[in-house]
């Protein structure tokens, strides 16, 4: 992985002499790249399992590992009951109840995050877009000040007001920045762009009007703008994974027009994609993923960004692997970046969106450094 | 392929109007036309990329709007844009697979066969070496190469090229066309190209079809459509059509508006040494013909033919005046190739201007280079010289006047003074006939 981040990064990952004597044998390159994108789901898989691992037996009271395994294998439906209970039950509930949904939710935002992210970059164009290019995470901010503030009596499937005010938030949003951007039938991406970014500001400024009025809740509702997990359970994974688990298969699904779409609008037409239509799919499907997200646990900043940005360093900007790769990585990021929010200043839990700040800011810069070309 | 009767608009902007034309399988066309004439849009009406107000566009009888769908078109159709984006870098082979997009089922990916495809079409352009490499970082000729195999990937029957080597060194532009004069042979794909430099376009197109603000203003064979009153209509700017001088196509020379016949002389040229001037008969009608930038290489013909001792000058050796001038053995004061009218050239126009019977000036564009030459027909016609003008209708002085208005005053100054305005050479050859007849005008009397 390191490797990829070298440079100037295009030309290590590609001309390198494995690359010219792969050519020289003649092999067909979709068992390479199939190769490739195998190898960087191994690696990704074995990353997520360690930091999930870690994720649930480090905090306040740290856990054996051999322990938190044997828990975890307990729990699993045709293994478990082979394994005898030696453990304290406290330390069960802790598992259980506690740290297992949030690392998972941890898990599930940061794929989801990192595709969403990966697929806006992809329709804008532009490798800086994140998920909160069109205004989403304003929105969310939005309908969450609101509900944090008027505690609507409201709520669903065991989800309080904040997820669901959040989730409205956002995709209302995005159906006025698509509709202020629309031009006939035809939305131009340059509309979408400045259209999100203008609606995001008018909506961050109703948000700080909230925020000067809402004396009491100030703290609640900052700490939701800069999110957490924290004390996040099973009810919040039930709601968050389905949109995962289907935004991702339609943008998957969409893979190969995306990547013709990178050609621009008449090279996509000119490959038979109707773009437009693509277009409006795509729109949703990643709308929909980051609003799970932000409703999930607020704003996470960053990991959208730099998470598809370096995926696309190792693997290249073939969306039919960038994505899923993107979804693997960004996992590992927000499980970790979470588990160092709850253990670095112990007792006080830092807000996760500042450790991916902390983290990403400076690393993002690092990589505009190494590769000077810019552009990725 | 064949368009009936085609509108198009940007908006309200109207681009394209009824334009019907027709292209045989296998044929190898241009479009060609001025900017803005609508033949990009023309292009993009047939690759689905902007719907017609009105007309219908055919491919084998079908009609692409309504009766084929977007990616039926694609396997049909292939475009190679004028420009390739190159920000996201994807590797050559893997923009060249992308050519297989509209035969790739979503759930199925890439079988063997769109590999194979895929290979063919890069062995076709050789940029199988390219491969691993990523798009943006190859020069110009490369990438199109690769632009062009992404099309052929797409097994196109047609292919749309839309000034596919304006961005590209001669070399390059030759070796694009080349390999595409080879595909349309080889495979039979039609080729639509739109060109701006109509020499390639006489050189590689079967036929042509030349744009004018939106309709078509000629269609045909390159020597049928490249004439120079086509090009000077739809173009509004003054060539010459000459031959190629290996394939025979017409070739197009541009004329500045600006730039006199003679520019400025390379510094330090030497002049050329010229030969003296030979003692001739006094019996001799002598004509000296002011020519220049080939305005008059006819009318020199016609004097020699017409039985008259002619002298010339001053001519940039390399002219086609001075080129005629030389075949038919007139006497020429000869300057180095582009340079300015000398001092000693202007002596010698001078000396042998007043040795002649008469003075002829063709319809030769001035410039700051040579106007000097009609003050020293002044100076003949001060002399007593006769002195006409040929002035012909379609080409007055002051079309070809770029000295300011300079040379148009002369001109005028010298009529007024008593010379002779002729329309062509035929008028041209009557009036020095008529002062011959008289014993050769106030000059040749004086003299005997």
């Amino acid at each position: 992985m390191t490797r990829g981040l070298g440079k100037p990064a295009a030309s290590n990952r590609r001309g390198t002499a494995a690359g010219r004597s792969r050519r020289a044998e003649g092999r067909p390159r979709a068992v390479t790249g199939r190769a490739k994108r195998g190898a960087a789901v191994a690696v990704l898989g074995g990353l997520l399992a360690a930091a999930a691992v870690a994720g649930i037996a480090l905090g306040s009271v740290p856990l054996p590992v051999g322990e938190v395994l044997r828990i975890l294998a307990s729990k699993l439906p045709w293994a478990g009951s082979g394994i005898v209970p030696d453990w304290p039950g406290s330390h069960e509930a802790i598992i259980v109840s506690l740290r297992l949904p949030r690392v998972l939710l941890a898990a599930v935002v940061g794929a989801s995050l990192a595709v969403a992210g990966g697929a806006f970059q992809g329709l804008f164009r532009n490798p800086m877009a994140d998920p909160y290019v069109i205004g989403v995470s304003s929105g969310a901010a939005l309908g969450a000040a609101l509900a944090i503030t008027f505690r609507p009596g409201v709520g669903l499937l065991g989800l309080g007001p904040v997820p669901l005010a959040a989730f409205c938030g956002a995709l209302l949003t995005v159906l006025v920045v698509y509709n202020i951007a629309r031009v006939g039938r035809e939305v131009p991406v340059g509309n979408l762009l400045l259209s999100g970014v203008a609606v995001g500001a008018f909506l961050s400024a109703l948000v700080s009007v909230v925020v000067v009025f809402s004396r009491r809740q100030l703290h609640e509702i900052v700490f939701w703008l800069m999110g957490s997990l924290a004390g996040r359970g099973w009810v919040y994974l039930g709601a968050a994974l389905p949109y995962l688990v289907l935004g991702t298969a339609v943008l998957l699904y969409y893979a190969r027009d995306l990547n013709a779409l990178l050609l621009g609008d008449e090279e996509a037409t000119h490959l038979g994609v109707e773009v437009e239509r693509v277009r409006r799919t795509i729109l949703a499907a990643a709308s929909l993923l980051t609003a799970a997200a932000v409703a999930a646990c607020g704003i996470v900043g960053f990991v959208g960004l730099i998470v598809p940005h370096i995926v696309r360093l190792v693997v290249g900007p073939d969306h039919r692997v960038l994505l899923p790769v993107s979804g693997l990585a960004g996992s590992v990021l927000v499980i970790l970046a979470d588990l160092a929010a709850r253990t670095v200043v112990r007792p006080i839990e830092l807000p996760l969106g500042v450790v991916t700040a902390v983290i990403g800011g400076p690393f993002f810069l690092y990589l505009l450094r190494r590769s000077r070309s810019g552009v990725i | 392929m064949s368009l009936d009767r085609v509108d198009l608009a940007y908006g309200d902007h109207r681009v394209v109007s009824g334009v019907s034309l027709t292209v045989e399988a296998g044929e190898f066309v241009g479009l060609i036309g001025p900017n803005a004439s609508g033949k990009s849009t023309l292009l993009k009406a047939v690759s689905r990329v902007l719907k017609p107000l009105g007309g219908r566009i055919e491919l084998d009888g079908r009609d692409v709007w309504l009766d084929l769908t977007l990616r039926e078109t694609a396997r049909a159709v292939a475009v190679v844009p004028q420009d390739f984006p190159g920000g996201f870098p994807f590797t050559v082979e893997e923009t060249v697979l992308m050519g297989r997009t509209p035969y790739v089922g979503r759930l199925r990916g890439e079988q063997p066969r769109d590999l194979a495809r895929a290979r063919e079409a890069m062995r076709a352009t050789r940029t199988l070496d390219l491969a691993e490499r990523p798009v943006s970082e190859l020069a110009g000729g490369e990438r199109q190469r690769v632009v062009l195999a992404k099309a052929l990937a797409q097994e196109p029957r047609l292919l749309l090229l839309d000034e596919p080597t304006s961005h590209l060194d001669i070399n390059h532009q030759v070796e694009i066309l080349d390999l595409l004069l080879r595909l349309n042979r080889s495979q039979g794909i039609t080729m639509v190209i739109v060109l701006h430099d109509l020499n390639l376009a006489a050189m590689y197109c079967d036929r042509l079809f030349l744009l004018r603000g939106g309709t078509l203003a000629a269609q045909g064979r390159a020597e049928e459509v490249l004439t120079t009153a086509n090009l000077e209509t739809v173009y509004g700017s003054r060539v010459l059509v000459g031959r190629h001088p290996v394939y025979g196509c017409p070739e197009i020379t541009l004329l500045s508006q600006l730039r006199a016949a003679a520019g400025p002389a390379p510094a330090g040229e030497p002049e050329r040494a010229a030969p003296p001037v030979p003692a001739r008969s006094d019996t001799a009608f002598v004509v000296h013909l002011v020519a220049g930038g080939g305005s008059s290489s006819e009318l020199l013909e016609s004097l020699v033919a017409a039985g008259h001792r002619v002298t010339a000058g001053p001519l940039n050796a390399g002219d086609s005046d001075w080129e005629m001038a030389r075949a038919l053995g007139v006497e020429t004061v000869t300057m180095p190739p582009f340079s300015t009218v000398s001092r000693r050239a202007l002596a010698r126009t001078g000396s042998l201007m007043a040795a002649a019977s008469a003075v002829l000036v063709g319809p030769v564009p001035y410039g700051h280079g040579n106007v000097a030459v009609l003050e020293a027909v002044r100076e003949a016609a001060g002399r007593g010289v006769p002195v006409g003008f040929i002035e012909p209708e379609d080409s007055p002085v002051v079309s070809r006047d770029f000295t300011g208005g300079k040379a148009a005053g002369l001109t005028g100054l010298l009529l007024r003074e008593g010379a002779v305005a002729l329309a062509g050479s035929r008028e041209a050859l009557a009036w020095l006939a008529s002062l011959s007849g008289t014993g050769g005008g106030v000059a040749a009397a004086s003299r005997e």
